[in-house]
């Protein structure tokens, strides 16, 4: 029984609000609730509050209709979010025992051993970004380090570049491979730009008249080591990119015109 | 667990003012009748824990800042006295500095003398300015009486976002992206100085306060209505009149007032909005001091008007003080802002009518008090107006000695004079 038994209709007013919703964890929502509410109670009174009834209607305006839904959608975010988490870590065990068992037939089966082994390379790959990726779904959640979100990033580009490596040069055997390592550089700042455009960064801006030089001139050398275009066009390809760095600048600074507000302030006397 | 709540902007930036001000905003009321104790309690208690912000204290580890909630008591909160010098209690208690690091932001007092009661309210200028505090004010005695006498739980208090993004809530979109496109610096640029004396680690904070009398006061407006002229306007013209002759400035130079505005004008409907700050400064600049009052008075009104016509007015600067606390760690924030940012070394926050019957206990006004902004170390100065039952309050809070006392009272009747000198085209 709690020490707060005389305040029996908190139980009536979680349950007149939570009616109709019986989503699995409501009945654990609702215990936490009314622990919650009859915590706070007693803090209340231990400030000094000698009328217990002012400590009931206080409680209650804090646990409104809304808070306490509010609350609710929160908490099956949150419990959605530990399911995943802890279903990750089994899931990633499960997915690399697989590759195990399944590079091993193969090997045992057919007598051939390289290059099977990418299989469990592959799905280490698979195992590693999907927990990257919940990393950065995890904080874009709750708004905050935003530089370890972009670092994540990085992180998931560089993991599956060394993947994209293996695959080109053991399997298919090309020889200029190593370029994934150049392209992946370049697959950073993109990935940056995505980042801070799905997450509606302030400075966005920034991130494109940064990208656009950066990856022309990424992809300028690429495409000279590939013989795909002349080593001699690299000053009309920065002039390029500079040359559309200027128009999304202009574009941006078109857009925003219509919200630049002159103030009739500034005359002096 | 230990709870936190997000320091908003205004909350950082009047942290940020710690070496101008002592940042607390001060409440005086008398009552005629002895407050219940019981009551009081209750009240405050229930507003408190409406409004978190109160029982928690300013964490600054130099990468962010926020706010950690804390336990208290009432008795931490509420100090109960019969003084024996009643003058000196008061003072003692209004001038008391409450650290941002303190459990609690705000402090009160009731000080019982000859069957009356004095009410003192303390708190830190980062939880709420003065706009929220009277509002504070009256929904605390709103909470005193339905409690006192119908037995109605206190619970009368707005809750809700602190940030000073709700400024916005009630823009258009088009509105909304012009008002946070307003990039702009907007700091006082004027030397020109209160002629108080030179810091010493003597000084002592004080509240220097002058009243006019409810017929002056009432002279003063019909005289601003003839004039066209608001009670601000006055006031300010009266100010630059008074400084020029306390501080014998060039009669031709340029001089600038820091003038507090709420920016709540912006909304339709702050109900949803928790206590917090909404306030800026516009800049009240007069090319000369003028033949007289009168066209000094002009000056004002002129300087006023380009900022009345402005539809964002006091909203510039906003979007540049966000950029600067996002995109750095605390420490570098407040030393890349403190670059661009220059205190008004002249400031005046006319904080206007304490609504005696808003503020009644019991079925008693209050007969006496005033509401003042923080102390100000020199050589800045804030003067503060604050009009009860139609006597005008001025005040002036100061760290300072005695000589800085002489120049403050001196201050007073040069502004006494001046008002009185617009206030008799009132007769003509």
């Amino acid at each position: 029984m709690s020490t707060f038994n005389e305040y029996n209709d908190y139980c009536d007013h979680i349950e007149k609000i939570m009616k109709g919703r019986n989503e699995d964890g409501s009945f654990k929502y609702k215990s936490r609730v009314l622990r919650e509410m009859e915590l706070r109670t007693k803090e209340i009174l231990k400030r000094g509050l000698g009328d217990k009834k002012v400590a009931h209607d206080l409680v209650m305006d804090e646990f409104s209709e809304k808070n306490v839904i509010d609350g609710y959608n929160e908490f099956l975010a949150q419990e959605k979010e530990k399911r995943i988490a802890r279903r990750l870590p089994v899931a990633s065990a499960l997915i690399m025992l697989a590759s195990v068992v399944i590079y091993l037939a193969i090997g045992f089966v057919t007598g051939v051993w390289h290059p099977t082994w990418l299989i469990i390379e592959g799905c280490a790959t698979a195992v590693l970004i999907n927990a990257m990726f919940f990393g950065v779904t995890w904080f874009d959640r709750r708004k905050r380090f935003y530089i370890l979100m972009r670092l994540i990033v990085m992180g998931i580009v560089m993991v599956l570049s060394q993947f994209m490596f293996l695959v080109l040069r053991i399997p298919m055997h090309i020889q200029k491979a190593y370029l994934i390592f150049l392209a992946s550089l370049a697959m950073m700042f993109i990935g940056d730009l995505i980042l801070a455009t799905v997450t509606k960064q302030k400075l966005l801006i920034f991130n494109y008249l940064v990208t656009i030089p950066v990856v022309t001139v990424f992809a300028y050398v690429i495409l000279g080591i590939l013989h795909i275009i002349p080593w001699s066009w690299g000053a009309e390809i920065i002039l390029l990119a500079v040359v559309v760095d200027l128009v999304v600048l202009w574009a941006f600074i078109r857009h925003n015109r219509k919200y630049i507000y002159k103030p009739e302030v500034n005359e002096e006397w | 667990m230990v709870k936190r709540l997000n320091a908003e902007l205004w909350d950082k930036m009047h942290y940020l003012f710690r070496d101008f001000n002592d940042r607390m905003v001060h409440v005086e009321l008398h009552y005629d009748f002895e407050i219940d104790l019981d009551v009081l309690k209750t009240v405050i208690i229930c507003m408190l824990e409406k409004a978190p912000v109160l029982h928690s204290s300013f964490v600054d580890n130099k990468l962010m800042t926020y706010w950690r909630v804390n336990d208290y008591s009432i008795d931490d909160v509420l100090t109960v006295e019969r003084p024996d010098n009643l003058k000196e209690a008061i003072d003692d208690f209004l001038t008391q500095y409450i650290p941002p690091e303190d459990k609690l932001q705000i402090r009160f007092a009731v000080f019982y003398y000859e069957g009356k009661s004095v009410l003192l309210v303390v708190e830190n200028h980062m939880c709420m300015d003065g706009g929220d505090l009277k509002y504070f004010m009256k929904a605390f005695c709103k909470n005193y009486n339905d409690y006192a006498e119908n037995k109605i739980s206190p619970l009368e208090l707005k809750t809700g976002s602190r940030s000073y993004e709700k400024v916005y809530k009630d823009f258009s979109q088009t509105e909304q992206r012009m008002a946070r496109n307003l990039y702009k610096n907007v700091c006082a640029k004027d030397d020109h100085k209160f002629p108080l004396t030179d810091n010493d680690i003597r000084d002592r904070s004080f509240i220097a306060r002058r009243k006019l009398d409810a017929e002056c006061f009432s002279k003063l407006r019909k005289a601003g209505k003839k004039l066209g002229a608001t009670v601000n306007d006055t006031l300010t013209a009266a100010y630059f009149y008074s400084l020029y002759e306390l501080a014998d400035f060039d009669r031709n130079d340029s001089v600038t007032i820091s003038c507090a505005i709420d920016l709540r004008r912006h909304m339709k409907d702050t109900g949803d909005t928790g206590i917090t700050n909404q306030t800026a400064f516009m800049q009240c600049n007069i090319p000369r001091l003028g033949d007289n009052i009168f066209e000094t008075l002009e000056y004002t009104k002129k300087s006023v008007e380009k900022f009345k016509n402005d539809k964002f007015m006091g909203l510039y600067g906003l979007p540049l003080l966000k950029l600067g606390y996002s995109i750095m760690p605390q420490a570098a924030s407040e030393q890349v802002i403190k670059i661009g940012y220059s205190n008004p070394l002249l400031a005046m926050s006319n904080i206007g009518i304490l609504e005696q019957d808003k503020l009644s206990l019991s079925g008693h006004e209050p007969f006496d008090g005033f509401m003042t902004g923080a102390v100000k170390y020199k050589p800045y100065v804030l003067l503060s107006a604050t009009s009860l039952g139609g006597v005008l309050t001025l005040s002036m809070c100061v760290r300072g000695n005695d000589e800085d006392k002489a120049i403050v009272d001196r201050f007073f009747d040069l502004m006494e004079k001046n008002i009185d000198e617009i206030s008799k085209k009132a007769d003509e």
